[in-house]
């Protein structure tokens, strides 16, 4: 994500950010996305965040 | 019983003195309002204090017939907790006066078990930060070394007890808000699994990771707690129906054969020598009470921590996206920072993050419960960082100090799992180092049972701050 792309999802929500959080949020996100890009790709079409409720109970003693 | 020898007792057992009379519920109140009035300049864990409305409420208790298995026990919580019609800050200077709209299922079930709720404690505005910084308050203390940060965002409820200025306290846990404060301040704590315990009434931050938990002065006063507070409630779709075992009894059950894990890859890198002494002089206290020690293999949790931030910020700007508009200037910068960085996420984003969850689950429980029961880590490999190091703006720097800091915690968070903390040592310049035991998802009482017996055979929980 590039700063200007940050500034403007940011202000979408009518909210004005310094531009010391602008760089840093773009930097931050860049680096969660790039983290998980695999893992997210790598998630089968069924995968659904429900998925988790029924793992904990399968795997509850 | 002398006030010294009131404050030194836990929960557990100072309810039993007060039950059978070798003290009483005003003696315990007079004794920790006292000392919390003496910790206060220099630790500043307490928001407020309501002095005579506790001591109203003890005079009340010593009349009536014991209420519960906390009757006329002093307890102060984190700010976040409601109760209604009195304002909880939430360690915010937006919330400083709103009146709370109901009372928390928590507090319900603690009053109700006879405790006395005697303030609100300190904590990182809104929950949002691992330091425990709080700037609009003023930061909390660690008693152990004001230098150092105390952990948050539990901040107040953990450098209370250190400080024998409380004997029990909620905190709350969305990356590690109960496990880091009681790591770094030596107190015992439980983060329950999630949706364990009602969030009914506690200020949200993160819907899907929040947990709400005791840090104590021993494991068994935590086991007591979760006890009071587990189980479904009406008020909070998400709290899981399933029936609350009875933690207590099978605390003294041995705990030979259990099986624990230390793990071979992640929880060790950058680990500090007298963190990693500590560690493994605990795994041989175990090995002593008969638990077999097993080397496991841990997923790589790098995934699971960037996932649980994306979740937790997303869902954090959500909440806070009116305020952010309108009321910008009332928030410290660097959580204004965090929360800003939320309304950049793509719903893509946050919808993966939470559709990988039970993948992720599934990964760790197939790796690491199909050969142990639980697994033994730090809580922080690192050393308690000073409020110096510590106090930034929001950039890129002071995000990666932070994950630094709940690198061991937000894995647990992402995964939902029970995590028991206790005191396992110091550090050669005489801070705590806490080990964190985790447990299949709603298997507290195993991990519980571990932690009791290892207090049993050592005494770092026992240790007190020179203050």
């Amino acid at each position: 994500m590039n700063p200007t792309l940050a500034k403007t999802l940011i202000e979408e929500h009518g909210v004005q950010p310094s531009p010391t959080h602008v760089e840093a949020t773009a930097n931050i996100l860049t680096s969660l996305f790039k983290t998980t890009a695999q893992p997210f790709a790598r998630l089968p079409l069924e995968a659904e965040p429900a998925g988790y409720l029924a793992e904990q109970r399968r795997e509850a003693p | 019983m002398s006030r010294d020898e009131i404050l030194a007792l836990s929960c557990t057992q100072l309810a039993a003195a007060i039950r059978e009379r070798r003290t009483s519920a005003v003696a315990a109140m007079e004794a920790v309002l006292e000392r919390a009035r003496e910790v206060q300049p220099k630790l500043n864990c307490f928001l407020r204090i309501d002095e005579a409305q506790a001591l109203e409420a003890a005079r009340r208790a010593d009349r009536q017939p014991a209420r519960g298995p906390l009757h006329g026990v002093p307890m102060a919580h984190k700010d976040m907790y409601y109760r209604e019609g009195v304002a909880s800050s939430c360690g915010s200077k937006i919330l400083r006066e709103r009146p709370a709209p109901s009372t928390a299922t928590v507090l319900e079930r603690l009053d109700a078990a006879g405790a006395i709720q005697f303030g609100v404690l300190n904590m990182t505005e809104f929950a949002l930060g691992p330091t425990g910084h709080n700037w609009h308050y003023g930061h909390c203390r660690n008693p152990w070394n004001p230098e150092r940060i105390t952990g948050g965002s539990s901040s107040g409820t953990a450098a209370s007890i250190a400080a024998r200025a409380n004997f029990a306290g909620l905190g709350s846990d969305t990356g590690g808000s109960i496990r880091l404060p009681a790591a770094l301040c030596g107190t015992s704590a439980i983060k329950p699994t999630y949706a364990r315990v009602s969030r009914a009434g506690a200020m949200p931050l993160s819907h899907s990771l929040d947990t709400v938990g005791p840090l104590t002065r021993t494991v068994e006063d935590a086991a007591l707690i979760v006890q009071l507070i587990a189980g479904p409630d009406h008020r909070d779709p998400t709290c899981d129906s399933k029936a609350v075992p009875n933690y207590v009894s099978g605390l003294d059950v041995s705990v030979a054969g259990i099986r624990i894990g230390r793990p071979r890859q992640h929880f060790y890198d950058e680990c500090e020598p007298d963190v990693a002494r500590a560690m493994e002089a605990s795994l041989e206290v175990f090995s002593r009470l008969g638990a077999q020690i097993v080397e496991v293999d841990v997923p790589d949790f790098a995934a699971y921590s960037a996932a649980a931030v994306l979740i937790s910020t997303a869902e954090a700007a959500t909440l806070h996206r009116e305020w952010l508009r309108k009321r910008a200037a009332d928030y410290s910068d660097q959580v204004r920072g965090r929360l800003l960085q939320g309304l950049a996420i793509p719903a893509t984003a946050y919808i993966d993050a939470l559709r990988m969850r039970g993948a992720a689950l599934a990964e760790f429980c197939a790796q690491v419960f199909s050969k142990v029961d639980l697994l033994h880590a730090p809580v922080l490999g690192i050393p308690a960082p000073t409020i110096a190091e510590t106090e930034l703006g929001w950039s890129e720097r002071t995000a990666a100090v932070l994950a630094r800091i709940t690198r061991l915690t937000r894995p647990g968070s992402y995964l939902g799992l029970p995590t028991v903390c206790a005191s396992a040592g110091f550090t050669a310049d005489g801070m705590p180092i806490g080990l964190q035991l985790v447990g299949r998802p709603f298997d507290e009482a195993t991990a519980l049972r571990a932690g009791h017996a290892f207090q049993g055979a050592t005494e770092w929980h026992l240790r007190q701050p020179a203050l």
